[in-house]
């Protein structure tokens, strides 16, 4: 919900259920923590920062290990890494971007941080109540799927979401076509190298867009500190 | 599709967590169309690399294996095979995978 100029509509700030705003707030924060924490994974795998995607996405790092001096581990996934405090079971999964860039995030990997964060970084206590599908002590997989997907929703409806690279995923669909199997083949342009190939596949994630940023400074200025 | 007929050959990740699987095995005989739906949402298709011919399991690991155990189809719309003829990213045998007690 924009003015015709781009700008966000500020009254949209001021109609944020508390839980949404909490939720938006969360997404600035993930972005936030995989920032700070992803130079830490970089001296681990003793590779540059935008190289430590691509190292476990090629396989070329271990897939799982201790962050030296510091009381997390890390645990690669899929196109994703989990990171886990052993002290006090904070929670963060890295979703990276194209590029290996981290200003991206999924609603799983939000809902999880959400449920798990806890000072010194932000704490959501009225989100975590709400989407708690039990009591607490809460953990990663406290959060209720359903409970997430109206409010992610809500906020995508009000423009506060973008793709990481249309571009991207574009280049990808005029690549990809149905089979007779009735499945999906991806089939790049020779000489397409491995990293763009494996940037497809997370072109999609999600980040703040410039509405979402505005609705957070609308949120700061009517909510200040 | 039934997962064998996906004809996969192995994997690009040597280590599979038993307790993972298993979970995911209860949630798939639950409600099955509820957990494909989620899985997509959280972690992304299942994504098969064709690597000369073969395949190969990339993303989406775990969720192959708990549909193997659970003896139930994959929704076509979960899977992804991308043409990455030429990798030279390590490749292990599905029957040479090892088998971690606990959960990812």
């Amino acid at each position: 919900m924009s003015k015709n100029n781009g700008e966000p509509d500020r009254m949209v700030g001021a109609v944020l259920t508390p839980i949404e705003r909490g939720v938006l707030e969360a997404c600035r924060e993930v972005t936030l923590r995989q920032q700070e924490m992803l130079p830490l994974l970089g001296k681990a795998l003793q590779v540059p920062e935008n190289k430590v995607f691509y190292s476990w996405a090629l396989r070329r790092c271990p897939q799982h290990g201790r962050l030296e001096g510091t009381d997390w581990v890390y645990f690669f996934h899929g196109l994703e890494c989990d990171l886990r405090n052993t002290s006090d079971r904070r929670f963060l999964r890295i979703d990276f971007g194209p590029g290996g860039r981290v200003d991206t995030f999924t609603m799983w990997g939000v809902l999880q941080f959400i449920m798990t964060s806890l000072p010194p970084w932000g704490d959501y206590p009225e989100p975590k109540q709400h989407f708690a599908k039990e009591g607490p002590p809460f953990d990663e997989f406290s959060g209720s799927f359903e409970k997430m997907v109206p409010v992610w929703e809500s906020l995508e409806t009000r423009g506060a979401f973008e793709r990481a690279s249309p571009d991207l995923t574009a280049f990808e669909a005029s690549h990809t076509s149905v089979g007779p199997d009735g499945l999906k083949h991806v089939r790049f342009p020779p000489g397409t190298s491995e990293e763009l190939a494996i940037d497809c596949s997370v072109a999609h994630r999600q980040r703040l867009s410039p509405v979402g940023h505005s609705l957070l400074e609308a949120l700061v200025a009517a909510h200040p500190a | 599709m039934k997962p064998h007929a996906l004809n996969i050959k192995g994997s690009t990740q040597p280590e599979i967590y038993r307790g993972t699987v298993d979970a995911m095995v209860q949630e798939l005989q639950a409600d099955a169309a509820k957990f494909w739906q989620e899985a997509l949402s959280k972690n992304g298709p299942i994504e098969v690399w064709e690597i000369n011919g073969e395949r190969f399991l990339y993303n989406g690991n775990h969720r192959y294996h708990a549909a193997v155990q659970a003896g139930v189809e994959i929704p076509d719309a979960m899977i992804t095979i991308v043409d990455r003829s030429g990798s030279t990213i390590p490749k292990f045998p599905l029957t040479q995978l090892d088998w971690l007690p606990g959960v990812k």
